[in-house]
């Protein structure tokens, strides 16, 4: 028997621009034989810091804002502490992006909130390097921005990688938005995985080299789509969802 | 790190380039910079309280760099001689001094001054200099416009002397008032101690401090008196004053992660303590002290009587090695042997060379360098990434994994999706939950959320006032799928919310929307309904107990955002609704009908939807809701009405009847 009450199928309803954001990475990293992957939001230390490579009482640990959790555990910072569990767990080779939520102790305004989401990307096997980095985010930003990309690196410093960079990105041609064409953009931290960081992951770094990368991506959002406020990724307007239409 | 180019001049014999120049190699061989900014003399744009009158007229310009030094670099590059030796790999130029390259010479003669440390491993280097017959005064006019260009006071010649040490070279040092330590048998002198628990000190500036048992202290060397926070902040007990004639100077190492909790602890932080917590080398302290005891001599008189130290200094750093083929390996180039003895040439590094492995020696101040990786970096970033080939990932021999999570959350949005659900995010940090943080920002915002249902139920009263703005007039539908956070651990979980909307039969209508909800959801997940808590308007469930029943070897189709779409700012003043109903002429379509609405009702149109159109007796009626708002201000009926009329006025023209 019918419901009385019919379920209009309407034209469909929006999607969640965070979603669509990470289906379509998850779909441009699918293409380069990447496999996706996430884990808990709430870390112990160890994941989270010492093996990444950010000893106790060391400067580096101020690089980001914690939250602490009385026992000593941690909201994660970044989605790198997957890199530590995949790798415990996986050998190599390797091919992950982790899309997830991770938590930084600081205050809220326009381009910053307390909660937000990353991607992290982990290649690991016999032969990778740092151009190999450089044509894997090339080839990502291509897709996902859809224009003519240049990427640069320039020199940082991030614990869990040796050498660290910098990624800028810029965009050419009529199909980007103009208020992104033809500028330099610093679009995400990257470098290739620390010694310590494979050693502590149960990885011989004798055998194994790889890169890592992290980007933010309510950023990447406000960059492709023009949205102004990181706030209403995580407030659930419906106003702000509903002009995400799907393809 | 501020860097003043004139003082960076006084590194090299040539003029150095443009400003713009420096701070390109800096960035793409180096470090980030903040800013360049100029600086004039007696300017306005910085205001530091030129002290005791002193005009700095003698250097007229500058030009500040703001260059970001992180971590890794803090031994060596918080200074400007670090950043003179960067500029001088990134630019093949030579420097014409470099005090760190005068041979150290550690000195036990203690005729004097005493010189005792209770605890090495707190503090492994310690050197002290006596110098006598000093006249405290201003400072001379190259000196105070030296700090002052980089917003420091000028205190006195003696105490600015200090800060340039700093500043120069990266060694904190820190000027005492002989004649105020205690004397006995002719000497006197500092003993570095452990705080006993509870030991009060006033430091310079007035601030009281009590101390615990982990807090070291320089202590006067005969009463035991504390003098200084070691490695953080002096006290004023030997404060020096006008009257002073003999200092002793003090420059130290220091164990950084105890100066670091120590800072934590005792809530201060100088740029004494930021150079110690981040490690500095264990040659700087002699030559910091040789630095400032030579300065002091300059610009305030004086004899240096005599030079004491503690500690065995690593003068040598140890060998790192790497090959060219690793080097290659690790970054993607394709450099040559010739390529890398020119690079290591460029940084001054001593190495040596068999056939294609290099043994290299870093200078004893590059703490950052002690693996292989840490000198192909420097290979790297000194030869440029700018032609780092873009080389795309050998092809993947296996399909990845198909991960159980991520298909669930696929079938979740796919089968809600299909049912006219809107996906939402919503905070999981929250007044209430299972979990506190411990540092919580916000007190609403301490616990870890241990349910998604709360969110949702939010959502739901925030978002029903909007439903006319995204044309949704049936009923609100949302979902969020989140971590949870409970007594049983993290939980990755689903919540749906409905409220139906209207006048007639609301809780019975939401009742059947969330039936019918719940029943595709049993169907395309294997749920059963006992694991879903209920209230009126949600339903919630786990998605982790599920994983475990995921048989797939492929992912959904996965959804993206309409190409080319771009958003639209959202206005923070209210919308309203008003609806239009009319007659249209026999040959209107509904998309020239739409269009000429639009163009009528002007900017403050942010929507328009059919929701109604009949046809009766060979005549169409069409209805529309139009929804305005204003991004300048909150519309008034005055400002609505205009609009309405306006539109009214024009399509009568045209032949529409509204009815």
């Amino acid at each position: 028997m019918m419901s009385k009450f019919i379920m209009t199928k309407n034209a469909q309803p929006p999607l969640n621009p965070m979603t669509g954001a990470i289906n379509e990475i998850r779909d441009i990293f699918a293409g380069m034989g990447f496999g996706v992957v996430d884990g808990p939001e709430l870390e112990d230390e160890w994941h989270n810091f010492s093996a990444l490579n950010v000893p106790k009482d060391h400067p580096a640990r101020d690089m980001q804002d914690t939250f602490w959790l009385p026992d000593g555990r941690v909201m994660r910072t970044q989605t790198s502490n997957m890199q530590i569990r995949w790798m415990e767990t996986h050998e190599p080779p390797i091919r992950i992006i982790v899309p997830g939520k991770v938590y930084r102790n600081e205050a809220t305004d326009m381009t910053h909130e307390a909660q937000f989401y990353q991607v992290e990307g982990l290649v690991i096997d016999t032969n990778i390097s740092l151009a190999h980095l450089k044509g894997t985010l090339a080839e990502f930003f291509k897709h996902f921005f859809k224009g003519n990309v240049e990427v640069r690196f320039r020199p940082s410093f991030f614990p869990f990688v040796e050498p660290g960079v910098e990624v800028d990105m810029r965009l050419t041609g009529e199909s980007v938005p103009e208020k992104l064409r033809g500028r330099w953009i610093e679009i995400m931290g990257a470098g290739m995985v620390h010694p310590n960081v494979l050693k502590n992951s149960g990885v011989d770094p004798k055998k194994y080299q790889g890169f890592a990368f992290g980007a933010g991506i309510e950023r990447l959002c406000m960059l492709k789509w023009g949205i102004d406020d990181v706030r209403y990724f995580h407030n659930a307007d419906i106003r702000f969802v509903s002009q995400f239409l799907r393809t | 790190m501020k860097i003043s180019r004139n003082w960076l001049q006084t590194f090299f014999e040539k003029p150095l380039p443009a400003s713009e120049v420096i701070a390109e190699k800096i960035t793409f061989g180096a470090f980030e910079i903040e800013s360049v900014d100029s600086w004039k003399t007696n300017a306005d744009k910085i205001n530091f309280g030129i002290s005791e009158g002193k005009s700095v007229d003698a250097m007229g310009e500058d030009t500040i760099i703001d260059v970001k030094i992180l971590p890794n670099r803090a031994h060596d590059c918080l200074s400007h001689r670090g950043i003179a030796r960067e500029l001088s790999a990134l630019l093949s130029i030579p420097l014409v001094r470099d005090p760190l390259l005068t041979p150290i010479q550690p000195s036990q003669a203690n005729k004097k001054v005493l010189l005792s440390v209770d605890d090495v491993d707190a503090n492994p280097i310690h050197t002290l200099a006596l110098v006598t017959g000093v006249t405290v005064g201003p400072s001379p006019q190259w000196l105070a416009s030296r700090l002052e260009t980089l917003g420091q006071r000028s205190i006195n010649n003696i105490v600015d002397a200090t800060n340039y040490v700093m500043l120069d070279i990266g060694q904190p040092t820190h000027a005492f008032d002989w004649d105020k330590l205690t004397e006995k048998d002719g000497r006197r002198g500092i003993r570095v101690r452990p705080a006993i628990e509870g030991e009060h000190i006033t430091l310079l500036g007035g601030q009281e401090k009590i101390l615990t048992a982990e807090v070291q202290v320089l202590s006067d060397g005969n009463s035991g008196v504390a003098l200084d926070i070691a490695g953080v902040k002096g006290g004023l007990i030997a404060e020096l004053t006008n009257d002073t004639c003999n200092v002793l100077i003090t420059a130290a190492k220091f164990n950084p992660t105890r100066i670091r909790r120590t800072a934590q602890k005792l809530k201060i932080r100088t740029d004494a303590s930021h150079r110690f917590e981040n490690e500095i080398p264990d040659i700087l302290p002699y030559h910091g002290l040789r630095e400032v005891v030579q300065l002091i001599k300059d610009i305030a008189g004086g004899t240096v009587e005599e030079v004491v130290s503690l500690g065995t200094p690593m003068t040598t750093h140890p060998q790192v090695m790497t090959s060219v083929a690793r080097i290659n390996a690790v970054l993607g180039f394709t450099l040559t042997e010739s390529d890398i003895v020119s690079i290591l040439t460029q940084l001054g590094f001593v190495f040596a060379q068999t056939t294609d492995v290099f043994s290299i020696t870093p200078p004893p101040e590059r703490l950052d360098i002690t693996i292989e990786e840490d000198i192909i970096e420097e290979i790297g970033r000194i030869h440029g990434y700018d032609t780092l080939p873009e080389t795309p990932l050998p092809k993947a021999v296996h399909p990845p994994l198909i991960d159980a999570m991520f298909y669930l959350k696929d079938v979740v949005r796919t089968t809600l999706g299909e049912l006219g659900f809107t996906e939402v995010l919503s905070y999981s940090l929250r007044d209430k939950g299972y979990i506190k943080l411990a540092n919580a920002l916000a007190s609403d915002k301490g616990h870890l959320r241990d349910t998604l249902t709360t969110g949702i139920v939010e959502a739901l009263d925030t978002n029903e006032p909007r439903t006319p703005f995204v044309a949704e007039y049936t009923a609100l539908r949302i979902f969020e799928i989140g971590n949870v956070f409970t007594e049983t651990g993290e939980q990755t979980r689903v919540c749906i919310g409905v409220r139906a909307l209207g006048m007639k039969k609301r809780a019975e209508r939401t009742h059947e929307f969330l039936r019918v909800a719940e029943e595709a959801l049993c169907k395309s997940l294997s749920i059963t309904s006992s694991a879903i808590t209920r209230t009126p308007e949600t339903l919630e469930f786990s998605l982790t107990d599920l994983v475990a029943t995921v048989q797939t070897s492929a992912y959904l189709p996965l959804p993206h955002v309409a190409s080319g779409l771009m958003y639209v700012p959202l206005s923070v003043y209210p919308f309203v609704s008003r609806d239009i109903a009319f007659w249209a002429p026999s040959d209107a379509t509904e998309q020239e009908i739409c269009t000429m609405l639009r163009e009528l009702a002007g900017p403050l149109l942010v929507r328009i939807d059919i929701f109604d159109s009949f046809t009766k007796e060979g005549k169409t009626s069409y209805a529309y809701h139009l929804i305005l708002q204003s991004h300048e201000k909150t519309l008034r009926e005055e400002d609505i009405q205009s609009v309405m009329q306006h539109i009214t006025t024009e399509i009568e023209k045209k032949g529409y009847i509204v009815r």
